[in-house]
């Protein structure tokens, strides 16, 4: 066909031309390639951050919290903090932290060094574990795993002559005298439930999960700023009150999760802590996303004082650089990509449009010759849909290559769980201290085959609009055009 | 023997505009031009010489009075019907030469070929011989840019001729040329269009082509103030 030399001509010898509409094109659709990668990228970066809450299968955290008011300074505040509460719920916790306050006499004569582990209730009160059956038998929840956590308290020091104040030691009472009180927390999980536990094995970074059989009752997993505060290694033993533990993983707690230093076996800490079936928290996992709080509902209705929460309230907390760049993203940089398209378009019609009209004597003689409107709008259309394509796909790989160049450039982003609301109160998932601070994490610019997809189509449409402009002009010209136009 | 003319014009008026501005480029013509006629039109600038071309090449359409071509009236043919018309039956050549400057020589004729819709290997036959009968068989890959302007218009003769057409209408095909070329491409135009008994109709200002040629039309203000014939 005549048609497509033609075209092919055209399209090669009007090389500024083409070049300047492919080009313009091309930035346009590279901008929505590099634009849409990078938006990609900070989703798979948000998800990653917030993966340990929502991509583990956790869906939500069941607790039974102290309604405590104001309570802005968390557990150092002892059992002072406890003067805001009910006198009900008062009694409720010293019932269960009997073992905090010791008689000194106990410990050794006077002036004898001692060293005790006291197992203290955390803000969480516990309940009967037979609530992690009632949950597990509502409707939209696929598994739920009790967990108990308490802060355990390693007192060292040197026994107190007869008549020391109080005639008790606890937390709140340690001023003046020669005793130390180390604090940290410990969680026992349900190692049944690997993946729905306040740790889990994906948080593991050294070392192993706990061995399945009855070996893993002797195992412990450690924080890594737990590990590190306190020299502990894989391998070493820790003693926790009159048990044993022997260090068999080191795990990175995620952001905005909960953190205890220990993880034992639940049964283990159970007995340890005088506190045999009992738990303080419910690990929930729902049938799916959709259940979610549906279930977290159900079980605040029946379930007495109980507090959920869930990934989503989490993820809420979730601030920093990650979701400025997300909401830069999400607003400015998907306007700036439409802009530019559309700036690309427009460009490309205009460009199109001036070319119809430059080559009018050439159209003109065209139709004096016998050419058909039809041939000469196919011509004119087709030259600008094969620029609009060949520009499209110069965008879409100038658009990857900006990609893959934003890919391999690495850009940290942090992600930060704020302060005091998360340190305190019952938002923690599980029960041990929120981490907060911040995380960073790396940006990527993924391509997908829908962005390159979405881009040559786009490119098409670019062509397909330019063409049709400049062929609709070009049907308008008439023959005597060929005697008459000058220029 | 009287054979009916190829072309009978009556009365033909074309007026462009309207109202106050409106322009009469045409003011009553009537003409009849036989088959194998070749034919000069001469006259003053502006006084509708291409506007009687167009009409005569089915590039426009009078807005009065009657135009018979081969014995039917084309001034009443739909847009698409004088389009047809011109690839069967006309081949024009203009004063800028109109070639398409991103087709080579042959790819020039090739283009008005194109509506004949023959298969590629005859247009590119068809194409070749049209050049060598121009004597640019040797120019044949050349764009126009790459051609001198006596070239370029022998490529619109060519462009033209390939197509065999009844008639072979040229406005003012040396007006770009100098005086030399220009009689070279008068030659050509003329001799060929001699030989092959074609009708030529052809609009010029210079006056020794007028003077040695079989008829002459001189126009003014839109009539036809003499037809002279040798
Ligand atoms: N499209 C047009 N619109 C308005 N006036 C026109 C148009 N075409 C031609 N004319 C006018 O018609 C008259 C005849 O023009 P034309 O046929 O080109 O004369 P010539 O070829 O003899 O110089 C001129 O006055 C010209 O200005
Ligand atoms: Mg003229």
């Amino acid at each position: 066909m005549f048609y497509l030399s033609y075209l092919g001509a055209e399209v090669r010898r009007r090389l500024g031309r083409t070049v300047l509409t492919a080009l313009g094109l091309a930035i346009g659709v590279a901008l929505v390639v590099a634009v849409s990668a990078l938006s990609q990228g900070l989703d798979d970066a948000q998800e990653e951050v917030l993966k340990p809450l929502t991509g583990l299968g956790t869906d939500m955290a069941v607790a039974r919290p102290l309604r405590s008011t104001e309570d802005d300074e968390g557990f150092a505040s002892g059992i002072g903090g406890f003067l805001q509460l009910s006198p009900e719920e008062i009694e409720r916790l010293q019932d269960e932290n009997q073992s905090a306050i010791v008689d000194p006499s106990e410990l050794g004569e006077p002036g004898e060094d001692f060293e005790s582990d006291i197992f203290v209730t955390t803000t969480q009160l516990s309940f009967p574990a037979a609530e992690v059956g009632n949950v597990q038998g509502l409707e939209g929840v696929q598994t739920a795993a009790g967990t108990l956590t308490l802060s355990l308290l390693n007192v060292t020091g040197t026994v107190p002559e007869q008549g020391f104040q109080g005639g008790a030691i606890g937390p709140g009472a340690a001023a003046g005298s020669d005793i130390n009180f180390d604090p940290s927390t410990i969680s026992g999980i349900d190692r049944q439930a690997p993946d729905l536990g306040v740790v889990t094995p994906a948080q593991v970074i050294r070392g192993d999960w706990f061995d399945e059989g009855a070996e893993g009752a002797a195992q412990a997993v450690v924080t890594q700023g737990y590990a590190g505060r306190k020299g502990v290694n894989i391998g070493s033993a820790i003693p926790v009150q009159d048990g044993t533990f022997e260090v068999v993983g080191i795990a990175e707690p995620p952001l905005g999760g909960s953190a205890s230093d220990v993880y034992i076996d639940l049964s283990r800490l159970q007995e340890l802590s005088d506190r045999v079936d009992r738990v303080n928290g419910i690990q929930v996992r729902a049938e799916s996303a959709d259940a979610v709080s549906g279930v977290a509902a159900a079980i605040e209705d029946e379930f007495e004082g109980a507090t959920v929460t869930t990934a989503a309230d989490l993820a809420d907390q979730v601030s920093g650089s990650l979701l400025d760049a997300q909401r830069l993203a999400d607003n400015l940089s998907l306007a700036l990509a439409a802009v530019a398209l559309v700036a690309a378009f427009l460009i490309a019609m205009l460009l199109t449009l001036t070319g119809v009209n430059k080559r009018t004597r050439e159209l003109g003689t065209l139709s004096a010759l016998g050419w058909s409107r039809l041939s000469i709008v196919r011509q004119v259309a087709g030259e600008a849909v094969l620029t609009g394509i060949v520009g499209g796909l110069v965008g879409a790989g100038l658009g990857a290559l900006a990609a893959f160049g934003l890919d391999r450039a690495d850009t940290q982003l942090t992600a930060s769980v704020g302060g005091e609301q998360a340190n305190t109160g019952p938002l923690g998932f599980g029960q041990g201290q929120i981490v907060s601070g911040s995380s960073e994490v790396s940006l990527g610019a993924p391509l997908s085959p829908d962005i390159i997809l979405i881009a040559i189509g786009l490119a098409i449409a670019g062509g397909l609009l330019a063409g049709l402009v400049g062929g609709w002009r070009a049907a308008r010209l008439r023959p005597v055009d060929a005697l008459r136009h000058v220029g | 023997m009287n054979t009916p003319p190829l072309f009978r014009l009556r009365e033909v008026a074309r007026t462009h505009g309207r109202g106050p501005a409106a322009v009469r480029a045409l003011d009553g013509v009537d003409l009849d031009i036989a088959a194998g006629e070749q034919l000069v039109i001469t006259g003053a600038s502006g006084s509708g010489k291409t506007t009687l071309l167009q009409i005569l090449g089915a590039l426009d359409r009078p807005t009065e009075g009657t135009v018979a071509f081969d014995g039917s009236d084309i001034a009443s043919l739909s847009t698409t019907d004088l389009t047809r018309l011109r690839a069967s039956d006309f081949g024009f050549v203009f004063q800028q030469f109109n070639l398409i400057p991103t087709l080579s020589a042959s790819g020039n004729v090739e283009s008005g070929l194109a509506p004949l819709r023959l298969a590629k290997g005859e247009r590119k036959e068809k194409a070749m011989s049209a050049l060598e009968s121009v004597g640019l068989g040797d120019r044949t890959k050349h764009l126009p840019s790459e051609l001198s302007g006596g070239e370029q218009q022998r490529v619109a003769i060519a462009r033209a001729l390939a197509r065999d057409p009844k008639v072979l209408l040229a406005d003012e095909p040396t007006g770009n040329l100098d005086s030399r070329t220009g009689r070279e491409v008068l030659e050509l135009l003329t001799g060929v269009a001699r030989a092959e008994q074609r009708t030529v109709i052809l609009i010029t200002h210079d006056r020794d082509i007028a003077a040695h040629a079989p008829r002459v039309l001189e126009m003014l203000d839109g009539r036809i103030v003499a037809d002279r014939r040798a």
